[in-house]
């Protein structure tokens, strides 16, 4: 490009401009040299110009400003870059200038451009809070990047060169470093997730690192400019949902639940797989509609999961739960159990159910089966503590007795040998007597430990406590031959009693009848339970045909000693205390059957000591 | 020094009766309430022979036997039992225990066993010729061996009419049986023999 050469004498007036000059500012030479040229500079850039060429000739050595100057062709203003240098003689005396001007306004304007973007970006960039920074064309840090010394904490002498790696998570530095190294070498736009320390969080946070590469006019990459977007937040989010999907898939598994979703809107309703299972349907993808779907229901349970539907809708329900039966292809019938979520659109009318079904026929039919379980639970640790108990008085009224019986044996002996000391019977027979307060203390206790019970009062139906006493009872003699025989009372009222306390009595009794017939080989043995109400009593007898109690007992509870090897009898005192807690007595005698005969009597009106 | 009986025992009752009971004999006793008291003055040197009670808290009698048996103690051990203990008893005379009484017991049995351990002297099983024994046993038929080895385990009658589908009664007729073929005077004397010589058997 030709460009404009101009000359001036040793103070700086214009003394020659070339063609290129008139050419440009549309104004002759003699104008020129008169002094107009100062019409062709821009009237904002005239100050500038003049202050440059002012300390250019104190300072002789060089002369450069930047100006507008008008273009005569277009009557626009240009920038130029105008420059001068001093000509000398050879005394080294300045004679004048010789400068040139150059037409530097698309530079200028793709500079400025150039800015502009640059400012954009940054703003941008702050705007959504992110790290932007410039790398070297291998990726060291040769800049001060102000946003990530704010995010990193880092200094500039930490993150210079590659010294930023060690804010990424060490865990995630290979990956990063492979990553970079492939944008590198392809030349091509570098994105990546990595764990980057906040120092403002105090922790690694989720960040996605971009970068693209400058490149020169070659292809060569001349620097790379990147950011660096927190995602954290999204990233956590992310993971919760992954959890919760596996979380709810687990469930829905383990729960062998199926999910359905129904489209009010085009009637379109979508099936999982466990759903089908649950319908007994081998053929999926057969359910398309709600009337697909009310093809398969019960007709008798139609009617109410219509209403079901129907309400929802009409009343703008968030949900429903509604269990129905279904019938299989194969004819048999299942129970279901369904609940479901209503989603509303934006003006409130409801346009979409989801829900889970599960198979419930199983359990129904357990629910009673675990309930009677946790019934028999619950008798068999009550019932085992008691046995507990009395094994371990046993254990205790041996003590006492052990002792009375060492003193009174050596006693004996010594009065029948007349060889003895008074003082020495006296301590033995005053140490019997205190352990035979000792074992009447624990036979209190036995007591105590009954009467001192809460008693859990509740109005029962007596034949209920028995009927499930004997139920309890033939759980544990399943091959045993004796009958028990037992006929309800309808007419019975309700009694208030401990129906746990009075079931263990009836069990206990029960079982003692057993034991002595098995012990006695009685023929074709049995057991019967009657009820008769007597004044304000009812009265509950247990007999048996069995041999029945010692004529010497005279039917007394506290002179039963057990006719079972290893029992004391410690089992009928229980039964007796926890009759007595219920305002009843228990007495022992002979049955019109031949055996024994065990009968208790508790009040129907509530009169609890 | 003079022999003397070693008591271990819980109860306060029981050990004043056997105090008394021992004192009026003229036999001198040791009382200890615990395992852990006579643990801590117990002496090797010691000669007599132990009472042991088998139901104590914190060390019970058993316990105390293996702790002795690791010490090598020669004092025999004569345990003190209770109703249904005998599955412990069945420990420990296999643990080497010279012999084991039931309470409430009788004085003149108690005293003859204690004398019979002190005889002993040292730790040894009571005497008996295990020819004679293995004589009775083999007369046995195999119905009774079965109940004898259910008797051994701490078996109660109903239990071994269970175990072995029989009647009560029946039970009850091969045990006499075998107490009689056995020369035994008691169960406690049955299973002691049995175990005494359950080595040789078989």
């Amino acid at each position: 490009m030709p460009q404009i050469v101009w000359i001036t004498n040793e103070i700086g007036e214009l003394t020659y401009c070339n063609q290129r000059w008139v050419d440009y500012s549309g104004l002759n030479l003699k104008d020129t040299l008169n002094g107009q040229w100062d019409k062709v500079i821009h009237p904002d850039d005239i100050a500038i110009s003049i202050d440059a060429w002012a300390n250019a000739i104190k300072n002789p050595v060089f002369y450069e400003a930047e100006a507008r100057l008008k273009r005569a062709s277009d009557n626009t203003y240009r920038w130029h870059l105008v420059r001068g240098y001093p000509v000398t003689d050879d005394c080294n005396k300045i004679v004048g200038w010789v400068g040139t001007s150059t037409d530097i306004n698309d530079l200028k304007n793709t500079q400025a451009s150039l800015q502009e973007s640059e400012k954009h970006y940054s703003t941008l960039l702050q705007a959504i809070h992110s790290i932007y920074w410039t790398l070297d064309p291998i990726g060291a840090a040769i800049n001060h990047e102000p946003s990530w010394e704010k995010f990193s904490g880092q200094s500039f002498d930490e993150y210079q060169g590659f010294g930023w790696l060690t804010a990424i998570h060490p865990d995630d530095r290979e990956g990063l470093m492979s990553a970079w190294q492939n944008a590198v070498a392809e030349k091509r736009i570098y994105q990546h997730i990595a764990r980057f320390w906040s120092a403002e969080q105090h922790d690694y946070i989720y960040c996605i690192g971009r970068a693209a590469p400058l490149l020169d006019a070659n292809g060569e990459i001349i620097k790379w400019i990147g950011s660096c977007l927190d995602i954290n937040t999204q990233k956590q989010a992310e993971k919760k949902l992954q959890e919760l999907s596996d979380h709810l898939i687990l469930a829905l598994d383990a729960a062998r639940a199926g999910t359905w979703s129904w489209d009010l809107i085009t009637n379109k309703v979508i099936w999982d797989q466990t759903m089908y299972q649950l319908f007994g349907l081998t053929d999926l993808g057969t359910v398309h509609s709600y009337e697909d779907f009310k093809d398969l229901i019960h007709p008798l349970d139609l009617e109410i999961v219509e209403r079901e539907v129907t309400e929802a809708i009409v009343n703008l329900k968030s949900g429903f739960d509604r269990d129905y039966r279904i019938i299989w292809p194969d004819g048999s019938i299942h129970l279901i159990a369904s609940k479901g979520k209503c989603y509303q659109d934006t003006s409130g009318k409801i346009n979409r159910m989801i829900g889970v079904c599960f198979d419930i026929t199983d359990r129904k039919r357990s629910e009673r089966e675990i309930h009677q379980n946790q019934l028999d639970f619950a008798h068999k640790s009550k019932i085992s503590s008691i046995s507990e108990i009395a094994s371990s008085l046993a254990h205790e009224l041996n003590q006492p007795i052990s002792a009375i019986s060492m003193f009174s044996q050596e006693c004996v002996k010594q009065l029948e040998n007349q060889d003895y000391d008074i003082n020495n019977i006296l301590y033995a027979l005053k140490e019997t007597a205190a352990q035979a307060h000792r074992a009447g203390a624990i036979i209190d206790r036995i007591k105590n430990s009954v009467e001192k019970r809460y008693l859990l009062l509740k109005d029962t139906d007596f034949n209920d406590v028995i009927l499930e006493a004997i139920k309890f009872i033939n759980h544990e003699r399943v091959d045993c031959p004796i009958k028990i025989v037992y006929m309800p009372n309808s007419n019975l009222p309700l009694i208030a009693l401990d129906n746990i306390q009075i079931q263990q009595v009836m069990i206990n009794l029960i079982r003692n009848a057993i034991e002595a017939l098995r012990e006695d080989e009685t023929l074709s043995p049995y057991i019967s339970i009657t009820h008769e109400i007597h004044d304000d009593m009812l009265l509950t007898k247990i007999m048996d045909n069995g041999p029945g109690f010692q004529a010497e007992t005279e039917y007394k509870v506290d002179n039963i000693m057990s006719t079972k090897t290893g029992g004391m009898g410690i089992g009928l005192l229980l039964c007796r205390s926890i009759i007595e807690a219920h305002g009843g007595k228990l007495t022992l005698g002979k049955s019109t059957l031949g055996g024994a005969l065990v009968e208790f009597k508790i009040p129907i009106k509530r009169e609890i000591r | 020094m003079q022999d003397t009986v070693y008591i271990v025992e819980d109860d306060q009752g029981i050990c004043n009766a056997l105090d008394w009971l021992f004192k009026s004999i003229a036999l001198p006793t040791h009382i200890f309430h615990n395992g852990v008291d006579f643990l801590k003055y117990y002496q090797p040197n010691w000669r007599g022979c132990l009472l042991l009670d088998i139901r104590m808290p914190q060390m019970s009698g058993l316990e105390l036997q293996e702790k002795l048996n690791i010490l090598n103690n020669q004092l025999p051990i004569i345990f003190m039992t209770g109703h249904g203990d005998i599955p412990l008893a069945v420990r420990a005379m296999k643990a080497g225990a010279f012999d084991f009484i039931t309470k409430p017991f009788n004085n003149h049995n108690l005293i003859e066993q204690i004398h019979q351990a002190l005889k002993q002297k040292v730790k040894m099983r009571p005497d008996h010729t295990s020819q004679e024994y293995i004589e009775k046993y083999s007369k046995l038929t195999p119905r009774e061996l079965e109940v004898l080895a259910c008797i051994v385990e701490g078996q109660l009658n109903k239990q071994i009419a269970l175990s072995l589908n029989i009647s009560i009664s029946t039970v009850e007729m091969h045990r006499a049986n075998v107490m009689d073929k056995l020369d035994a005077k008691s169960v406690v004397d049955l299973i002691k023999n049995y175990i005494l010589n359950e080595h040789l058997l078989h």
